[in-house]
């Protein structure tokens, strides 16, 4: 022990950086704390339904179980599911309740074990399922469930970061966190809305307490990376990345997966009503135009026709046949997503003559589409919005 | 709560160690008594049943040890209460570990489960056997029952070791003031540092990797030959990450508070052969093992046939897997080991026969040994952590290329830095200086080792905290704490 000569110096350096790092991760978590970034999703659904608030996280996102929590809190008897591709449904075109579990199903698997997961006591009567076509390619994979980003009262070090880095962001700086720390809410300067989120407050991005979407920062011109005249999903198309890979004959797992869901529902009594959404419409003639690497979409469309014949259920293709209800550029949030207008057509399209007739609120869904043609969102929900639509998009849209 | 969470290193500890420095000058007897409070909240924090068996397990070793301190000299009576306290430690570990072969609708054993108990069981029944069987030899002290309690119940240990011998842990509670030092608490603070990272830097990465692989394998589904290596070397890996940094922080626990405990893993994978990877392996309880369970049967059985040693060592080796649980991987793990030792303990005897070989060969030969040693102890982890044998045979033939398709090995970074890491880093108590039973080593001077200067201070600490990040959202549990 003779070598040891002065320990004590040791541990007033131990000391001192253990405070100094206890000290700024504190001051972090108490600004996280006070946005509810480190709220579970139950308690931040709960919160988002008292105050009918927009829910935006900044530093934790995991649609799946922001999902589960929103639809066990809600019951509608209206649930659509699919992946963020149907966010755009929004309870304002139906007339009974409504919830949008878009963003809860990025596989036909994923799916299956969302309905699986719900409540024992709760089923919707009529599920609007909204189906990908990359889901069936082979080699798309199941996003699983990593049990360390489960729900947002989890903390990680990248989270507490966060705090730091909106010192330096213009929509946040000292003073608005100081004034989020003491009020809990520094609301959204972009929107009437109640925030919950500091994603939410910033750039009025998040989730509706129906679970639609709102793309804030994209219907004001101020998303960091928008979709300009669809060259990003254009790009993905000539790269054959991720969703836009090539595949052969559809995913026999997949279509498997899709076949629980149905039987899932038939077991329950649920209406299913499933479709294809659409892409921009240069997005689908750029597909089209490559067979030889999204020629499955045309075996894939067939084997969900006969899928939902085989169940008794009703199938719509937005995507691959000519659609004139999705046929306005002007009126999508980005290359693979539409926005509420498009939605509102193609609920149109469904209700005439189907099960969905008496679902949807055609009169409200009518006047959407003639007030708001061209546009993206349609504040139906009495939003006021600080700035007009932008065309965002750059493609000479009239907003 | 584990060694290796929030509520453990933000709030028992700090709290543990300001009431002993608070209390440091009150004498022996309450820093004892105060030990052995927040010990015995660290385990009721899991379970207050379990915290009440202990006891009362305790109160039934105490007084058989008693018993057997006042007939040492009395070889009959010695033997029955020494098997009276050894059998009935055996008869209630055996019916924890082994009741879900005898509970097939799985209601006891779920109940048995729910109630905690099994905790930490395994560790402080073996503890409290070694004891008995010390004190009937006279090789431990007589303690008081509040020392004789914490010697059993010390938190840092409880739940997965180091196991400790009476005759090195007692005498250390007489006085632990004493050797209390700032020394001990600075070096303290850095093995568990070390430990924390290993833990939960390196096993935490790991063990989900092999899990994957270890997971298709159970389900039936085709695992490739690369995939198999990667998984069951992740798996060997993660292990050893896992288990020695439970130890290193246990340890460092233990400093903290004055009290040594015995260093649990020396490089086991720069083992020699397969003789050697045991002698650093979870050396506590295989040292343990050697003492009580092999010396008796192979001196014993010697009298009977020169191949008791053999016996003894497969004998030994089976009887350690069955400690690990009840399941028959865990007796062909430990079977197979014993194979391994009898295969060495035979070319040892062999060998003795011929002359020395030349340097040249001789170390061609230890890297070759040292090779084999690694690839057997990697084939005996795949049995050991394999659900069933279907299980294990299909991770087997995939490694040995059996009918299993090649591809090209997904190997995670984070397994080479594993085996450089085995291989060819220090190991934490050498970087902290301390000897095996966990003493400070004052020959260690390296320019890599450490001394209580303000840059190690902030080092330690910034490694703990980085560590403390990585654990965010997993609250590390410890694979040690279901044997």
């Amino acid at each position: 022990m003779a070598r040891i000569a002065s320990p004590s110096r040791f541990l007033w350096a131990y000391v001192i950086t253990v405070s100094l790092a206890a000290l700024s991760c504190g001051l972090s978590a108490v600004v996280l704390w006070r946005a509810h970034e480190l709220s579970s999703y139950r308690d931040d659904v709960a919160l988002q339904q008292r105050q009918h608030a927009l829910l935006g996280l900044a530093t934790f996102q995991n649609f799946y179980e922001y999902k589960l929590s929103l639809v066990a809190a809600r019951r509608s008897p209206v649930l659509a599911l699919g992946s963020s591709r149907i966010m755009q449904l929004r309870e304002e075109l139906f007339v009974d309740g409504f919830t949008n579990a878009g963003g809860a199903m990025n596989s036909a698997e994923q799916g299956r074990r969302f309905l699986e997961a719900l409540p024992a006591d709760y089923h919707p009567q009529l599920l609007m399922l909204g189906v990908d076509f990359w889901w069936f390619r082979r080699e798309w994979s199941d996003p699983g469930d990593d049990p360390r980003y489960r729900d947002p009262s989890q903390l990680s070090p990248a989270r507490l970061r966060h705090p730091y880095l909106w010192l330096a962001d213009p929509r946040m700086g000292i003073r608005r966190i100081v004034r989020l720390v003491v009020s809990g809410n520094i609301g959204s300067t972009l929107t009437s809305q109640a925030s919950v989120g500091v994603q939410a407050m910033v750039s009025a991005s998040g989730f509706r307490p129906d679970g639609s979407y709102q793309y804030g920062d994209h219907y004001f011109g101020t998303a960091a990376e928008p979709d300009v005249r669809f060259g990003i999903s254009l790009g993905r198309i000539d790269r054959q990345d991720t969703a836009f890979g090539p595949g052969t004959d559809p995913d026999p797992a997949s279509l498997s997966a899709i076949d629980d869901v149905l039987r899932w529902a038939a077991a329950r009594h649920v209406r299913v009503a499933m479709f294809l959404p659409p892409v921009a419409p240069p997005v689908r003639r750029a597909m089209i135009a490559r067979p030889d690497a999204f020629g499955y979409v045309v075996a894939l469309t067939r084997a969900l026709e006969h899928t939902a014949r085989a169940s008794n259920v009703e199938f719509y293709d937005f995507l691959w046949r000519e659609a004139p209800e999705a046929a306005d550029p002007c009126e999508y949030v980005d290359g693979i997503h539409g926005g509420d207008v498009v939605f509102g057509r193609m609920l149109l399209a469904m209700a005439a003559g189907s099960m969905l007739a008496q679902t949807v609120d055609r009169a409200e869904v009518r006047h959407a589409i003639d007030v708001y043609r061209g546009h993206t969102v349609t504040p139906l929900d009495g939003v006021r919005y600080a700035r007009p639509e932008a065309d965002f998009l750059r493609l000479g849209c009239v907003k | 709560m584990t060694l290796a969470s929030y509520s453990f290193v933000l709030v028992f500890l700090p709290i543990a160690l300001a009431g002993f420095l608070l209390l440091r000058r009150q004498g022996a007897s309450v820093l004892v008594a105060w030990l052995l409070a927040v010990s015995m909240v660290f385990y009721s924090w899991a379970s207050p049943l379990a915290a009440i068996a202990l006891v009362v397990s305790s109160i039934f070793n105490y007084a058989v040890g008693s018993r057997l301190a006042t007939v040492v000299d009395d070889s009959r009576r010695r033997a029955f209460w020494l098997f009276l306290g050894v059998g009935i430690n055996l008869a209630a570990l055996a019916t924890v570990k082994y009741a879900p072969l005898f509970d097939p609708g799985g209601g006891f054993t779920r109940g048995l489960v729910s109630t905690g108990i099994p905790l930490a069981l395994s560790f402080y029944s073996f503890q409290q056997m070694s004891y008995l069987i010390d004190i009937s030899r006279g090789d431990s002290p007589a303690p008081t029952f509040g020392r004789y309690l914490l010697f059993v119940s010390f938190f840092p240990k409880l739940l997965a070791g180091p196991i400790a011998r009476a005759r090195t842990l007692l005498p250390q509670l007489d006085s632990p003031a004493l050797r209390f030092s700032t020394e001990t608490l600075a070096s303290g603070l850095t093995l568990f540092g070390i430990g924390l990272t290993k833990k939960v830097i390196l096993a935490d990465a790991l063990i989900p990797y092999a899990s994957v692989v270890f997971t298709d394998a159970a389900a039936g589904r085709n695992v490739m030959f690369a995939d198999a290596w990667s998984g069951a070397v992740a798996y060997s890996l993660g292990l050893y990450f896992d288990f020695s940094g439970y130890s290193d922080m246990a340890v460092g626990v233990g400093l903290m508070f004055g009290i040594r405990l015995p260093i649990n893993f020396d490089a086991p994978y720069r083992a020699a052969n397969v003789r050697d990877f045991w002698r650093r392996w979870h050396r506590t309880l295989s040292n343990a093992f050697f003492d009580y369970v092999y010396l008796p049967f192979a001196m014993w059985s010697r009298r009977v046939t020169a191949a008791g040693a053999y016996a003894g060592l497969l004998v030994t080796m089976v009887l350690c897997g069955m400690w690990h649980g009840a399941g028959w991987t865990f007796v062909a793990w430990g079977a197979l080991h014993g194979g391994y030792l009898m295969v060495n303990y035979g070319w040892r005897e062999t060998r003795k026969r011929w002359r020395p070989l030349p340097a040249s060969l001789a170390t061609l030969g230890a890297v070759l040994s040292g090779a084999m040693t690694f690839l057997a102890v990697i084939i005996g982890w795949v049995i050991f952590r394999a659900d069933d044998f279907p299980t294990a045979l299909r991770m087997l033939r995939a490694m040995a290329a059996f009918g299993s398709p090649f591809a090209a090995a997904p190997v995670t970074p984070w397994i080479l830095v594993g085996l450089a890491i085995v291989w060819l880093a220090p190991t934490s108590q050498s970087i902290v200086g301390l000897d095996l039973e966990g003493f400070h080593d004052a020959n260690a001077t390296r320019w890599w080792q450490w001394r209580p200067s303000p840059a190690w201070g902030i080092g330690t600490a910034m490694a703990t905290i980085a560590a403390l990040f990585f654990l965010s959202g997993r609250q590390g549990d410890f694979i040690y704490f279901k044997f």
